[in-house]
């Protein structure tokens, strides 16, 4: 319990007894992992504004005249069991008769004397997947629908947002890859320079007649600590420039960063452990015999 | 305590040690002597196990070098104390927690290990400066230093690479007093020095190392 108690003290007494080396990881980790963090919430966030666009995609269903109102409700009931249909609305003869009284504040009926106005259905698509939203095979199967008549989409626009997102989704996780990498990369290397600048005292130690656990397990604990503090003061850096964001943002479109402070701090902390506690391993296996 | 049968270690870049049959007996105190480069060094390093011999076998305190694996030389270095030209102190350490270090290692509970440092500290004449850092201590005092490191945990040997080379004729003659006191404690010596006027004279057995070979 005595030597256990020894090594973590051993651990925390070093991040005081080297201040600058201690700093400078804390530095680099908090550096690196708010351009992970960054990343993070961004690719979350295009999630967001994608979500938002399809929202706006609107595929019209016009059908067919002389089909029962039970018929036209059976067809609607299998136009949202169509897979990538989030919702559908029945917009009937009547409901479009007072849609055009309203947008053009006439009768239709006094105007040509019957109702021409035909039935027809609002499709709205999913708009939660990460995958690129692929419209045709949902036109296709309402094309085979008896009751359909016409379909009124906007084919190019779509594929067009559509074909940008998932670009972006890919150069957004390769992103996102290159700096985790480069944060794997940057902390472990200046782990080391920390550890080679010790290295003296790794052999002190083993001369003296430690085992490798006890000269390695203080080290251990000053890489959990670098990379706890690294890693919180990332997170609470993001937390406050997302705040000041928001605002920002809030003055001019009404769109919101969205994110969740405590997931994006568990997963910055976490990465951080890992990076600096696997970094602190390796590096000093490199100096013990 | 000590035996080297018919050793030999050379250095990629040449240099090291070569058929060397050597018995150290308990409680003896043994001098090492040769110049520069002969190979003291080399042969310290073989007996705490640093390096391994290519051709022959070491004995330390039961521990042999042949099929020594990594785990046991904690075991073995626990019970040989060791000093060394340049000190080796912690730096980013006060005196006191320099010379509790070993005793962390052993796992002594913290209350002993206070009262062991100070009577250490006390009996080589550093009780004042107990939270002095290194380089804070004169080179006379960092020796002792290293010495109260060595022998606060009562080894079996202590092995002494040159602990008087960057000490002056006077600090020199006072080491070699306390090392002799420690001798007679009990602990097996080997020093190694190629100052041979420092120790002539004072009945101890010298061996002779020159060009990496032994000659009592």
């Amino acid at each position: 319990m005595d030597k256990f108690s020894f090594l973590i003290a051993e651990g925390f007494k070093n991040i005081f007894r080297h201040k600058l080396t201690s700093s400078a990881t804390i530095f680099s980790i908090f550096l690196t992992l708010s351009i992970v963090g960054f990343l993070i919430l961004a690719n979350q966030n295009t999630n967001k504004i994608i979500e938002y666009l399809r929202a706006k995609y609107k595929i019209e269903v016009f059908f067919k005249e002389g089909f029962t109102d039970d018929e036209l409700n059976n067809a609607i009931n299998q136009i949202g069991s169509i897979k990538g249909v989030r919702s559908t609305t029945l917009i009937s003869k009547k409901d479009a008769e007072k849609i055009f009284k309203s947008q053009f504040g006439e009768d239709i009926f006094d105007l040509v004397g019957f109702n021409p106005l035909p039935a027809s259905c609002v499709v709205n698509v999913e708009k939660d997947g990460i995958e690129k939203l692929e419209i045709m095979p949902i036109i296709k199967r309402l094309e085979m629908l008896p009751v359909v008549d016409e379909i009124k989409y906007q084919s190019g626009l779509i594929s067009r947002i559509e074909s940008y997102y998932e670009r972006f989704s890919q150069i957004a996780i390769l992103c996102f890859i290159l700096s985790l990498a480069i944060s794997i990369f940057v902390i472990s290397n200046t782990i080391r320079l920390t550890i080679f600048s010790r290295k003296n005292l790794i052999v002190s130690f083993q001369l003296i007649g430690a085992t490798r656990s006890f000269v390695r397990f203080p080290f251990i604990v000053e890489g959990l600590f670098h990379g706890f503090f690294g890693s919180m003061l990332s997170a609470i850096a993001l937390y406050f420039l997302i705040d000041y964001g928001n605002t920002v943002i809030d003055d001019i479109i009404s769109f919101k960063i969205n994110f969740d402070p405590y997931l994006l701090s568990a997963t910055l902390i976490f990465i951080g452990i890992m990076i600096s506690t696997i970094g602190s391993i390796r590096a000093t296996s490199k100096y013990i015999k | 305590m000590i035996h080297l049968d018919n050793v030999s270690y050379t250095f990629k870049k040449g240099g090291g040690v070569t058929n060397v049959n050597l018995d150290i007996n308990e409680s003896e105190f043994v001098f090492m002597i040769g110049p520069t480069g002969s190979g003291k060094t080399t042969m310290l390093r073989l007996i705490y196990m640093d390096i391994l011999p290519q051709v022959g076998n070491i004995v330390v305190n039961k521990f042999t070098s042949s099929g020594m694996k990594p785990k046991k030389l904690p075991k073995l270095r626990q019970k040989i104390g060791m000093v060394f030209q340049n000190y080796l102190l912690m730096n980013d350490r006060d005196l006191f927690e320099n010379v509790a270090l070993p005793l962390h290692v052993l796992g002594f509970p913290k209350r002993q290990i206070t009262e062991l440092v100070e009577k250490s500290l006390d009996e080589f004449g550093l009780s004042n400066k107990v939270n002095h850092y290194p380089h804070e201590l004169s080179g006379g005092e960092q020796q002792r230093a290293c010495v109260a490191r060595a022998m606060i945990k009562d080894p079996d040997i202590l092995l002494a690479d040159e602990p008087t080379g960057n000490l002056d004729p006077v600090t020199s003659f006072e080491l070699i007093k306390i090392f002799e006191k420690i001798n007679k404690a009990g602990t097996t010596i080997l020093m190694a020095s190629h100052n041979y006027n420092l120790i002539k004279g004072r009945g101890h057995r010298i061996i002779e190392i020159q060009n990496g070979s032994v000659r009592s």
